[in-house]
């Protein structure tokens, strides 16, 4: 055992919480009443495009920023008044910003050093932190002599040293291509999994903030358009906006009447839909393409068109397909079977899916 | 020669630059060198250094000149900081104008400049007149040291800004922040990040201020008189006024070796050991 305490275990009570916290720059307001929580030891991401007010809300947990109106709690206690070192928030920079002047050793020595720590009680933690994060033999190497990995561990190691309460990170791997970002993933979540630290990230990479988090909040134009576990961002998003953020592609919009068996029709691009439950007025539905069967012979699915083929997709495991039904597109994506193998542009198919695979998209609220 | 042909067409653009140097520069300078060693058409011989070495007057304007040059280099540094660490943070548009007022000295002329510290300095200037009027003695404030080095610095300090902020600007804003996350009051940040971070800047501004005090010679003339001789005041003493023109050669290959040995030494020093990786 180490001289290191070991962060706490993981516990379901929120641990970190917004309350309705805005952000307003010249009176207009980039982070409109955002509500969040986290609980001890799980990774929460914010996730939307540029300019939604992601590093925004990043900042105000880290304590760069002071929201303007609601607050931001820690373990309990009101934080917003604090600075980013008393709150125990702390930050890995989008670029890790490690000094370049200092060897990787001296960088993970420097927030104890700021602590005014004996030289013997630092040293003794920094070689036990450079071990845990195995960077133990780049200890007199300079930032600039590291490859883009052993950075991120620099500025993790640095960061974890000071022991603080949550962990803050910036799209830490916008700039790196695909293979390097997945690498940095997986070394990011072996870390988290190491110390158990509380965390919250920004990216507006879907893929990278369903692969590591527990919870996801969408933020679009300082909104919160939905907070959840990414499954039910995925197969129940609650806007329009949060069905195209995570790659919903048949989002159908029209007026929908309640139907005798309890369901109801939705009125589509010259479609008649049939949906699960009793709905109103202009709504909007999804069809997960996973959802959506083509065939050659007669679908005894819900809904069912005729169409013709449009394009058609081999992806190894899985075919894209996409099927004109009049001048609607809808797209599939099956796993490969013998009778997908041979559709061709132009044939005639069937195309549907189950009533319950519709999903319903509620519309903005309260999310 | 594979080097060269790699970078033939760079060193045919230098080409009229350092034909221009050659003819205009190293060819002079060389030929005044020489002039001391062949002191009476002859030689070559060494009795003219030696003479000048062994010379405690020229030991004193040595040493003079270095100390001037130091101090004028030292001020120049301790005046320039705040205000290239001030610079980072206005706007763009501030900055224009604060950089312009800091360079303003350096268009207009040196010998006008320098003349108005002389009607601010001198036995019945403007400052000993003032003082006369709330019932000082008068004090001397011309033909010092003192006098030299502050004049000196008002017409380098521009170089110490303009070298100063380059390097404190390039300092990336989130060191900042990431040091002020991991505790570091902004006293701390600044000792941590800016100072050494700057050090580059440092070197440069330095070494510039330095070069253009310990050779400077309208500013130590007129400041400092016949008491404040400085060599390069001596150099033209030399040439013009004795028309000796041997020991002024001699005199200015003993400032352009002294020079050349203090930048040296400033620059090893500076860039040496684990401070090597701030100057890559």
């Amino acid at each position: 055992m180490t001289s290191h305490a070991q962060f706490p275990p993981a516990s379901t009570t929120d641990y970190l919480t917004l309350d309705v916290v805005t952000k307003r720059y010249g009176g207009k307001a980039v982070v409109k009443g955002v509500s969040l929580s986290v609980a001890r030891g799980e990774v929460l991401t914010i996730l939307g495009p540029s300019g939604c007010g992601k590093t925004t809300t990043l900042k105000m947990i880290a304590g760069f920023l002071e929201p303007d109106d609601g607050s931001v709690s820690v373990d309990g206690a009101r934080v917003d008044k604090l600075s980013s070192h008393q709150r125990g928030a702390a930050m890995v920079f989008q670029n890790y910003a490690l000094f370049p002047h200092m060897t990787v050793r001296r960088n993970v020595a420097f927030g104890l050093r700021m602590q005014r720590k004996p030289a013997a009680e630092i040293a003794r933690e920094v070689d036990a932190m450079l071990a845990r994060v195995r960077l133990s033999e780049f200890a007199e190497r300079y930032p600039r002599e590291l490859s883009g990995g052993q950075q991120q561990r620099v500025a993790l190691a640095r960061a974890l040293i000071i022991r603080p309460k949550i962990l803050l990170l910036d799209e830490p791997f916008s700039s790196l291509d695909a293979k390097l970002r997945k690498q940095l993933r997986s070394e990011f979540l072996e870390i988290h999994r190491n110390f158990g630290i509380t965390s919250v990230f920004v990216t507006h990479d879907l893929e990278e903030a369903f692969a590591i988090s527990d919870r996801v909040a969408v933020m679009n134009t300082g909104v919160l358009e939905q907070f959840g576990s990414p499954t039910e961002i995925f197969s129940r998003p609650r806007t329009r906006f949060v069905a195209d953020f995570v790659g919903h592609k048949n989002i159908f919009t029209g007026e929908a009447v309640a139907s005798a068996d309890g369901g109801s029709v939705l009125a589509a691009d010259g479609l008649s839909i049939r949906l699960p439950a009793a709905a109103s007025g202009e709504v909007d539905v999804s069809i997960p393409v996973h959802r959506v069967r083509v065939s050659r012979t007669a679908l005894d699915t819900g809904n069912a068109f005729r169409g013709d083929v449009e394009t058609v997709a081999y992806l190894g495991p899985v075919v894209q397909t996409t099927v004109l039904v009049g001048a609607t597109r809808i797209e599939s994506y099956l796993s490969a079977s013998p009778e997908l193998e041979t559709l061709r542009s132009g044939d005639k198919v069937e195309i549907g899916w189950d009533v319950e695979d519709a999903v319903v998209i509620p519309g903005a609220g309260p999310a | 020669m594979s080097a060269f042909r790699r970078h033939r067409a760079a060193w045919l653009l230098a080409l009229p630059l350092l034909v221009f140097l050659t003819v205009l520069f190293v060819i002079p300078v060389g030929q005044i060198m020489l002039l001391g060693l062949f002191p009476k058409g002859e030689g070559p011989t060494f009795a003219l250094f030696e003479e000048v070495l062994a010379d405690p007057f020229y030991h004193r304007v040595a040493i003079r000149t270095l100390r001037i040059a130091l101090l004028t280099t030292l001020l120049s540094l301790v005046l320039a900081y705040p205000v290239a660490l001030h610079l980072r943070n206005v706007g763009s548009r501030w900055q224009s104008a604060i950089v312009l007022i800091m360079v303003s000295p350096l268009l207009t002329s040196v010998v006008v400049r320098t003349l108005a510290w002389v009607v601010l300095l001198s036995n019945r200037g403007i400052l000993n007149q003032a003082f006369g009027a709330i019932g000082l003695p008068p004090m001397r404030m011309i033909y010092v040291e003192g006098a030299v080095v502050v004049g000196l610095t008002h017409v380098f300090f521009g170089y110490m800004v303009v070298s100063l902020m380059t390097s404190i600007r390039r300092i990336d804003e989130n060191l900042y922040a990431a040091a002020a996350n991991l505790g570091a009051s902004r006293l701390r940040q600044h000792l941590e990040i800016t100072l050494p971070l700057s050090l580059p800047g440092v070197l440069a501004g330095s070494v510039l201020v330095f070069i253009l005090a310990a050779s400077a010679y309208a500013t130590p003339s007129l400041l400092g008189g016949l008491r404040i001789s400085m060599l390069a005041v001596e150099v033209f003493n030399q040439a013009i006024t004795y028309f000796n023109w041997p020991e002024a050669a001699v005199i200015s290959t003993g400032l352009f070796v002294l020079i050349a040995a203090v930048v040296w030494i400033a620059t090893r020093v500076a860039e040496g050991g684990r401070r090597k990786v701030i100057f890559q």
